[in-house]
């Protein structure tokens, strides 16, 4: 009897301190949800879908050295369709579902959406990878987001910095008509103006978003004689109007003297009709990062053995964040939100763009604009920005009085 | 028909309060979702008002919900008003602007009055999205703010259910009341309803007018569990979704508009979840419908016992006659 | 502002009208002769679009282009057959509402299998050289390009008179929209009119398709871009008017393109505007049709 009481005490002993030790062993078993909501189809698709591809990449290379505190990684997913309210919605789903991280929508309104709605009010370290849209980090800025694109304001910043030591008077302006061009080009004007007060805007264009013709914004820029031509187009945008305006001469006219947002899948696309000579911006040059740092080589090398091409901007600033995401996380020891951003502010990290910090007071990546001009590249077969200059994040970013000012506190 | 309007009333409230026990077996992650399907449905169903009561096929309705959805919005973010300040001014310009586009739209007929409306709705969806500063754009405007009881996805979920369930009881009144008769005697035969001594012209512009102000209602339902709106919800591509979501569920069914929503929007947020080739996946099965049930998926239920008690015609008569006015457009 | 500059954009409207007559020409045609709403008609231009960035692709710009503006129309011919007798002809018999939403289902079913074949993201292809490059006309550059969409849209809109005025097809096409109830009555096989109707309306679009695609990005947007304009089109000149069409084109062309002279915020509201004020003016457009309203 006493020794069945004994053993029974033995017993309950055993298996209270097995319950003990036995959650901790179970969730290190567990994998860590990276939650996506991704704009895979609808307007932003082509963005979306590469996103998408970098962010699988990463986490794979992750997982492949070991996971995030002895844990793999596992990404969930889900299609938006280019919707902000979609992307609230699966968001907020996939934390209640008990994802730890969150990787924000593509397109800014949907960005602007989840920020506020989702990654504040469920206090989920969020990091936004393409948007560029200042109040992200600015206006609506709440302590679990973080950034990894340049915002509107740095990139501007950067450009009438570079420009603004060059001897050009007179400007033009041009930017499809939403709310990131719009503001894009608005902060342009104020830092030109600023930075070489001899500087003027003679014209400002604003065609529709996805226009089938710019002969009018031409034909109106030809006719402003400017000295330099400021664009923020993109994309689809910027195809359509590089073929109009060069079939009119436009470039030769301008001496090229023409600056546009020139991704990597934008110039690809354009082939052979990219203008070689004209200026443009970048996000994450694969010609840059692929000779940088070791993180940039590796995510290059590694997304062109996956996929077998070359990854485009979208991909990188996807890879990014889950990499930035899993160092915070290493450095903090621990997944849980306010650990993980306390190291999102603390230190500095190794991204495929070289060392990283971000603000502490609006967690925007302090990432390097690099700008350059217009080549054809025999070795990766497409045109390219060949960069003359990289301006750090940390001369382009907006410091902490003007940040507060422009919060309006 | 008083009888008859009974038991739909009760039905209508039965519906409801499954719609409202539905927080009991959706998991808490996925009730938003569940949520706006309901908020679609009261619009579809104000839309039925006008597609199948009146005839009158209106492809911009997406005007008013997106209208309802921004003036709180924009009270309430650009200018701090409470929500019920807000409420107030989207239901009372919803009047005016309902009443404005009545006079525009209802000059033209057929399907010409339904590319009205989306002409209509197209130029005020530009205006939005291009008014950075007062409607923040193509961002939309986030973080409308409701009060503390409000703040919750349960409450939300009841919020949208109750004013659905209003909406569809006061469709259901309007419908069985002699009012409704003329309607439908209108859209059936308005040579008849003129020689009678009506004025189809007035009947129709309480009927859009009717709708319209509905619509906005819904949109204030969808600002508030929302709490965000962006200009998709005004353009033609809310107003033609709307539609398809009628014509899929039956627009001879008083229910068939919320059946349309159901199928759809289940299907379609499903999809998403696991794949990104929703619109295959919806456009195959509208496709199919089109093809299995052109007068839509409710109409096919009547005969059954199901339908019966699922709310079978409010006109079981004409549903077996065509409109005229359809048949004009296809000859 | 100068005279330079309106006649520039004037000839930039009408090349842009030009291509929303070829694709709305077709859509007046099936829907005012034949009663058949397709909202999908989009698709044809944008099928043809892709098809004609991947022969440029693969055979060069000259080459490839002229393989495209041959083959590429044929095939979309063949797509629109085969939809029209597997598919349309199964939902005529309810009037508008089945078109409606098989139309609605084929839009999105065709552009997500673009966007899975395709990619999603723009594609572009380059001009031949011949085509590259501008005349100077009275000081006013024109690009080589757009004259040739013009031309490519005369010859069309000859071939398309032709075949209106003189062929069988074309006299019962024009009694159908005069009359549609008679055409079954005196004995027409109006199944087969309107198989070769949806055809002729798609080899119309597919060329508008090849030709847009030099011009700018390729991407799935454009499908919907484009029905939406076709169906301004349609509803200001006239249900079922070829001609009332081709006016309609070039007024919303030239609009839209002169309207960006002035505001600043892009064509498309202008578009929609004109529209709402045909109908508010108009309630049935510019071409009122006998006995139907």
């Amino acid at each position: 009897m006493r020794l069945m009481q004994r053993d029974a005490r033995k017993a309950l002993l055993v298996l209270c301190l097995g319950m003990l030790t036995a959650t901790p062993v179970a969730a290190q078993g567990e994998p860590v949800v990276i939650a996506g909501t991704f704009d895979l189809s609808g307007a932003a698709a082509d963005v979306g879908k590469d996103a998408f591809e970098g962010a699988k990449l990463a986490i794979e290379i992750v997982n492949g050295r070991g996971g995030v505190l002895g844990r793999k990684l596992e990404l969930r997913h889900q299609d938006n369709g280019t919707n902000p309210q979609k992307s609230v919605d699966q968001a907020t789903a996939m934390i209640r579902d008990g994802a730890k991280f969150l990787m924000a929508p593509q397109s800014s309104g949907s960005a602007i959406a989840v920020n506020k709605a989702v990654s504040g009010k469920l206090k989920i370290p969020t990091c936004v990878s393409t948007s560029t849209a200042d109040d992200i980090t600015i206006k609506d800025f709440q302590p679990y987001i973080f950034t990894m694109s340049a915002n509107s304001y740095m990139e501007s910043r950067a450009i009438a910095t570079r420009l603004a030591k060059e001897p050009f008077k007179r400007y033009a302006v041009i930017s499809a008509d939403y709310a990131g061009g719009r503001s894009g080009a608005n902060r342009f004007k104020e830092f030109i103006k600023e930075l070489n007060p001899n500087a003027e805007i003679v014209v400002e264009e604003y065609p529709k978003f996805g226009a089938t013709d710019y002969t009018a914004s031409i034909n109106k820029v030809l006719a402003a004689k400017p000295d330099y031509v400021w664009s923020i187009l993109f994309g689809a945008d910027l195809i359509t109007f590089t073929k109009q305006a060069q079939a009119i001469g436009f470039f030769e006219q301008v001496n090229k003297h023409f600056l546009a947002l020139y991704d990597g899948n934008t110039l690809k696309a354009l082939g052979d009709a990219a203008v070689v000579g004209t200026e443009g911006w970048q996000r994450v040059p694969v010609n840059i990062v692929s000779k940088g740092a070791a993180e940039g080589q590796a995510y290059v090398s590694g997304f062109k053995a996956k996929n077998g091409v070359y990854p485009s901007d979208w991909a990188g600033l996807a890879y990014d964040c889950v990499m930035i995401w899993a160092q915070a996380v290493e450095a903090a020891k621990s997944i849980e939100p306010d650990a993980v951003m306390k190291a999102i502010e603390t230190t500095e990290f190794k991204s495929v763009r070289g060392p990283l910090k971000f603000g502490a007071f609006d967690h925007q990546g302090e990432v390097p604009v690099y700008i350059g001009k217009v080549v054809q590249s025999k070795e990766f077969g497409q045109p390219l920005l060949d960069i003359a200059e990289i301006i750090p994040g940390s001369i382009a970013r907006p410091a902490e009085d003007v940040v507060r000012k422009l919060r309006g506190n | 028909m008083e009888h008859l309007s009974w038991r739909r009333a009760l039905l209508l409230v039965l519906l409801g309060l499954a719609a409202a026990a539905l927080v009991l077996v959706v998991p808490e992650s996925r009730l938003p979702a569940v949520t706006r399907t309901v908020m679609l449905a009261g619009a579809a169903m104000s839309l039925n008002l006008l597609i199948g009561n009146a005839g009158l096929v209106s492809m911009g309705h997406g005007l008013f919900l997106g209208f309802g959805a921004y003036v709180v919005a924009i009270g309430s973010v650009k200018h701090g008003l409470s929500l019920s300040w807000c409420i107030a001014l989207a239901i009372s310009s919803a009047v005016v602007l309902a009443v404005v586009s009545a006079i525009i739209a209802l000059r033209a007929r057929a399907l010409f009055f339904g590319l009205l409306t989306l002409a209509l709705s197209q130029v005020a969806f530009v205006f939005v999205a291009r008014n950075y500063a007062l409607t923040g754009g193509d961002d939309g405007l986030v973080g409308i703010n409701v009060p503390k009881w409000l703040d919750s996805d349960l409450a939300q979920h009841f919020v949208a259910v109750g004013v659905t369930t209003a909406v569809c009881l006061l469709l259901l009144m309007i419908l069985a009341s002699p009012f409704g008769a003329i309607l439908r005697a209108l859209r059936d035969n308005p040579e008849r309803v003129a020689s009678l001594g009506g004025h189809p012209k007035h009947i129709e512009f309480i009927a859009f007018v009717i709708a319209g102000i509905l619509a906005a209602i819904m949109g204030v339902v969808a600002a508030i569990t929302d709490q965000a709106v962006e200009p998709t919800l005004i353009s033609w591509t809310t107003g033609a979704t709307l539609l398809v979501m009628v014509a899929l569920g039956g627009r001879f069914t008083f229910l068939g508009p919320i059946l349309g929503v159901v199928i759809l929007e289940t299907t379609r947020t499903l999809v998403q979840t696991y794949s990104e080739h929703s619109d295959l996946v919806v456009g195959l099965l509208v496709m199919g419908c089109a093809l299995a049930f052109p007068e839509g998926i409710g109409p096919s239920l009547q005969g059954s016992r199901l339908g019966r008690w699922f709310g079978g015609p409010v006109h079981m008569a004409e549903a077996a006659t065509p409109p005229s006015t359809e048949r004009t457009a296809a000859p | 502002m100068d005279g330079r500059l309106i006649l520039a954009q004037v000839v930039a409207g009408v090349a842009t009208g030009a291509l929303y007559f070829l694709v709305a020409s077709g859509l007046t045609l099936i829907w005012g002769a034949l009663g058949v709403v397709n909202l999908a008609h989009g698709s044809f231009f944008m099928l043809a679009a892709f098809a004609a960035t991947t022969l440029v692709h693969q055979l060069g710009p000259g080459l490839g282009l002229l393989c495209a503006l041959v083959v590429v129309p044929l095939l979309v011919l063949v797509f629109a057959v085969a939809l029209e007798t597997t598919l349309f002809r199964r939902v005529y018999v309810g009037g508008i509402w089945g078109q409606l939403l098989l139309s609605f289902g084929l839009l999105l079913v065709v552009n997500d299998l673009v966007r899975t074949g395709f990619g999603a993201v723009s594609r572009s292809i380059v001009a031949p050289d011949f085509l590259q490059g501008f005349v100077e006309i009275f000081g006013v550059r024109l690009a080589k390009y757009q004259l040739a969409i013009l031309a490519t849209t005369g010859l069309v809109a000859l071939y398309l008179w032709h075949l209106l005025a003189r062929s069988r097809t074309g006299r019962l096409i024009r009694a159908a929209v005069d009359d549609p109830a008679m055409l079954g009555a005196v004995g027409v096989d109006v199944k087969a009119l309107r198989t070769r109707v949806m055809g002729i309306a798609a080899v119309l679009a597919g060329i508008a398709g090849v030709i847009a695609a030099p011009r700018g990005a390729v991407n799935t947007t454009i499908d919907v871009q484009i029905v939406v304009i076709a169906f301004a089109v349609i509803v200001i000149g006239g249900l079922g008017s070829v001609w009332g069409a081709l006016v309609a084109a070039l007024l919303v062309g030239i609009a839209e393109a002169l309207s960006t002279l002035v505001i600043d915020q892009g064509g498309e509201v202008v578009i929609f505007a004109l529209m709402a004020l045909v109908l508010f003016v108009m309630p049935t457009g510019f071409q009122t049709i006998a006995g139907r309203d």
